[in-house]
């Protein structure tokens, strides 16, 4: 799994990439060196946890993509099967061409699980 | 460029510009300056974009045209700055690079990236400790007064002040961060050092005079911080704190010193008009402080046919026994707590403040999006398309930014 983290990691833009758990647990991380990670990785659990309590309110158990764009940087968050796939990325890039890339991923990642089930 | 494609150019141009005079709006103005930026017309691009970043604020298309005009005009020294210090690296090319980025282009970030890595390399250089201070107080001020961009200003202009306890624009930006956030006790330790340099600053007298009673209880750090907190928890400054600390007026950079003051019952009028759009659930519009301000909640909601039934909740699976649709105060409770899980991490991350975002669940397809200091979040079916929602925010913003 860590070295299809480390592909999209090459992406253009692409700061950081890490799988979290449902509970929140970090299972795997490719960051560049100008992110500190264990901020990104507690942003991003304290993320996945919160917002899936939010839904539980509904009755809702998971979700597919969650997308934050901010003035300096912009974060997604996409289901990938077992765990969520978490991207950094810088403000300025297109988010259509690089949620390829995440997508094609998260099907990877999908299928390496399945393969090692 | 043939003859034939200079007056196909030329005709393009005249219509666009025709456009621009007889029916102004974001759009054709962005249009009409990506045609002069292609037409390497950067002068003619330049101008009528800084006008339209005047007159449409709230445009996000217009301001990244107009940050995209700024790097191609100064590519060159952009570039020319890069090999500088990459061919010799020294704390004078990385502030004049940080400072194109921030005065020229008003990029925050790159300029903030750039005195990140010169601060490695020069830790002790006043100057890039100055600029950092200085972009970190401006973002404070326009990104909704983060705590975290406030430590981070008070962090680097204290690190100017233990360099050199004379620099007067260090001490002045300290003490207007320290009454914004209402340390008196504070600005007045750095209001003394004015005093002793500067006796006749006249401003600093009033100041002083002013704060006199206020300034003799000492503060920490972590009640610093908890004052920091404050004021990002209010979004915005006190106006004791506001009156007291304009005795120095910062000048933003032009590209983001633009007050956007938004017309509450326009947005929530035209929020109203996401009803239209096939697969409407619900829209709201928050407060800073995340109160309702107003919201829409369409009754009855139907199956979102392309989302997995069985994941679905109860209430969106029509004809399900005992499916009763959520009341709108939780859907709505819902909803703000998800834009405020967006708003958090963003923060967190030192990312500044959220501008839009977006999220797939069975609910549907949720988007929100800030206009000014307001966040409008909707809901729509995930059989709604994404390109349809996203013109009708465009519109909503587009309107928004005109008078």
């Amino acid at each position: 799994m860590h070295d299809i983290l480390l592909e999209l990691n090459r992406e253009v833009g692409v700061q950081g990439i890490l799988v979290v758990a449902p509970d929140g647990v970090i299972i795997d991380a490719a960051l560049k060196v100008v992110l500190p990670q264990d901020l990104v990785a507690a942003v991003a659990s304290e993320a996945v946890l919160n917002l899936k309590k939010k839904l539980q309110q509904l009755q809702i158990e998971k979700f597919s993509c969650f997308a934050i764009e901010s003035s300096f940087g912009k974060i997604i968050f996409m289901d990938a099967g077992i765990a969520y796939l978490v991207a950094v990325l810088e403000k300025g890039i297109n988010l259509d061409t690089t949620m390829i890339a995440i997508e094609g991923a998260v099907h990877r990642i999908k299928s390496a699980v399945q393969i090692k089930v | 460029m043939g003859l034939f494609d200079f007056f196909k150019q030329r005709k393009e141009l005249k219509k666009l510009e025709g456009d621009v005079r007889d029916n102004p709006s974001p759009l054709a103005v962005a249009t009409l300056g990506e045609k002069y930026l292609m037409l390497n017309k950067n002068d003619q691009a330049r101008t009528v974009t800084a006008q339209a970043l005047k007159d449409y604020p709230c445009s996000e298309r217009i301001a990244n045209l107009y940050q995209q005009i700024m790097k191609t005009c100064f590519q060159d020294k952009i570039l020319w700055l890069h090999k500088e210090i990459e061919r010799n690296a020294n704390a004078g090319g990385y502030f004049r690079l940080a400072q194109l980025y921030y005065k020229e282009m008003g990029d925050l970030d790159k300029s903030l990236d750039i005195l990140r890595d010169g601060i490695n390399r020069f830790p002790d250089e006043e100057d890039l400790h100055l600029l950092n201070g200085q972009i970190r107080l401006e973002r404070f001020h326009l990104e909704g007064f983060l705590s975290s961009d406030g430590l981070k200003a008070m962090e680097h202009l204290r690190r100017v002040i233990e360099l050199n306890n004379l620099n007067y624009k260090a001490l002045l930006l300290m003490i207007k961060l320290m009454v914004e956030i209402e340390a008196f006790a504070e600005a007045w330790k750095f209001m003394e050092i004015v005093r002793r340099f500067a006796p006749d600053d006249e401003a600093i007298a009033r100041l002083a005079g002013k704060l006199k009673e206020q300034s003799q209880t000492t503060i920490n750090e972590v009640e610093l911080e908890l004052l920091f907190k404050a004021v990002e928890e209010r979004g915005d400054i006190s106006s004791q704190a506001k009156d007291l600390s304009s005795f120095y007026k910062v000048d933003p950079t032009g590209l983001l010193s633009l007050n956007i003051t938004v017309n509450q019952e326009k947005l929530n009028n035209l929020i109203k008009n996401f009803n239209e759009t096939e697969g409407f659930k619900a829209a709201a519009n928050f407060s800073p402080a995340g109160e309702t301000l107003f919201r829409i909640v369409k009754p009855g909601q139907p199956l979102d046919r392309r989302g997995a039934v069985s994941e679905a909740p109860p209430f969106l699976q029509k004809g399900r026994d005992g499916a009763e649709p959520p009341d709108p105060e939780t859907l709505i409770e819902v909803l703000k707590g998800i834009y405020q899980v967006a708003q958090d991490s963003s923060r967190k991350m030192d990312f500044g403040r959220l501008s839009k975002g977006f999220l797939l669940s069975p609910l549907g397809r949720l988007n929100f999006f800030r206009v000014g200091n307001f966040t409008v979040v909707c809901l729509f079916a995930l059989t709604t398309k994404p390109e349809v929602i996203k013109s009708e925010i465009d519109w909503l913003l587009d309107m928004m930014s005109m008078e």
